[in-house]
């Protein structure tokens, strides 16, 4: 509860990471996020992309944390990128993704595709 | 102000709502209850991939299938003023608005960025201390969000 | 019109009317709404289901194959929509060019 107008970040059920500053919690543990934004993360690259007012149903939270200064600071070789182009490599890697699984499910009694 | 006051409150507003199996739904909020049931109208469904759509007049949802919903930001202000006639008033600039920007020695040097409202204007103001009053509503935005 | 309870929306004005129901897991039917209850178990004439993509279930095809009468349970419905005035329709997130 101390963590009341204070950063957060929120870990989802689909692995997003949402960040903001917590606004309200009731004891099924919905969140009220205020000025949220997700971080996508795609390899070295990242992009905070803004979510604005952000009400998250508690069952599809895995944890809540408290963000301290300082902490938010990223490795030296993290390259802040656009929107645009973060999305654009999550396709990239979607669909290699997908490819992979695909090649996995055909030929997958080949065991040098691992 | 609990999360589900603050759906109520939401009612009439846009927004978009993602289930838990990855569609979107944005629409106007005609009614909600305490289960997170949630009525919408002038619907827009976008498919998990984001590569499909349709257009409903409205839909019924069922709240254990949300995953998240997106409120325009001006619904917090107005949970606040119906609370505030509730409860007592509370000196101005608490609460609200307040940044984090005081240690600005922290490690790195990077500027803050993002914390408080008004996150993606980059630079200069979204540093600042606790900000007085409303200013600098960034991230204004439709609830639509771009996919695809 | 509607209590504290259940009851968001009202469809009793979508009985006899077409209707189209996502279910849990992926399912996804149309139907004729014959009735229901409190519980959102309703009942569905002439209900058509769209068949899933073989690879991916929670993906839709555009094959179908019919059902019939039938009742889908409360507990698996996620979401109701009326059929009437539901369309595919092409990507309108999209920005003009040069916005």
């Amino acid at each position: 509860m101390h963590f009341f107008a204070e950063e957060v970040i929120v870990l989802l059920i689909d692995d997003r990471k949402v960040y903001g500053c917590l606004r309200s919690l009731d004891h099924h543990g919905n969140i009220v996020l205020e000025g949220a934004r997700e971080r996508i993360i795609v390899g070295d690259l990242y992009c905070d992309v803004p979510l604005g007012l952000f009400v998250i149903r508690g069952e599809s939270s895995i944890l809540i944390g408290q963000l301290r200064f300082g902490m938010e600071d990223l490795p030296e070789d993290m390259m802040c990128v656009s929107e645009e182009e973060i999305k654009k490599a999550q396709k990239v890697e979607k669909e290699a993704k997908d490819l992979k699984s695909f090649m996995m499910k055909r030929m997958g009694f080949l065991d040098f595709l691992d | 102000m609990l999360p589900l006051s603050l759906l109520k409150t939401a009612q009439g507003h846009p927004m978009l709502v993602e289930l838990k199996n990855g569609e979107t739904y944005n629409g106007h909020l005609v009614n909600c209850d305490t289960w997170m049931n949630i009525h919408l109208r002038e619907v827009i469904c976008t498919s998990k991939d984001g590569d499909r759509f349709w257009r409903m007049p409205e839909c019924y949802i069922r709240g254990n299938t949300i995953k998240y919903l997106r409120v325009p930001d001006e619904v917090i202000d107005k949970v606040q003023e119906e609370s505030k006639s509730r409860t007592d008033r509370k000196p101005p600039g608490v609460g609200r608005g307040r940044g984090r920007g005081g240690s600005q020695d922290g490690p790195g040097g990077r500027p803050a960025k993002g914390i408080g409202r008004g996150f993606d204007e980059g630079g200069a103001r979204g540093q600042g201390g606790s900000r007085g009053g409303r200013g600098g509503l960034g991230g204004s935005r439709g609830a639509g969000r771009g996919r695809g | 019109m509607s209590g504290r309870k259940e009851t968001v929306l009202d469809l009793a004005k979508f009985v006899d009317k077409g209707v189209q129901v996502k279910l849990t897991g992926g399912r996804q039917v149309t139907g004729t709404l014959k009735g229901y209850d409190q519980l959102l178990n309703l009942v569905l004439d002439e209900a058509v289901e769209f068949i899933r993509d073989a690879d991916d279930p929670l993906k839709t095809t555009d094959q179908t194959r019919r059902l019939g009468l039938i009742v889908c349970r409360g507990t698996a419905v996620m979401l109701v929509s009326p059929t009437d005035g539901t369309d595919e329709i092409a990507n309108p997130f999209l920005q003009p060019e040069g916005a």
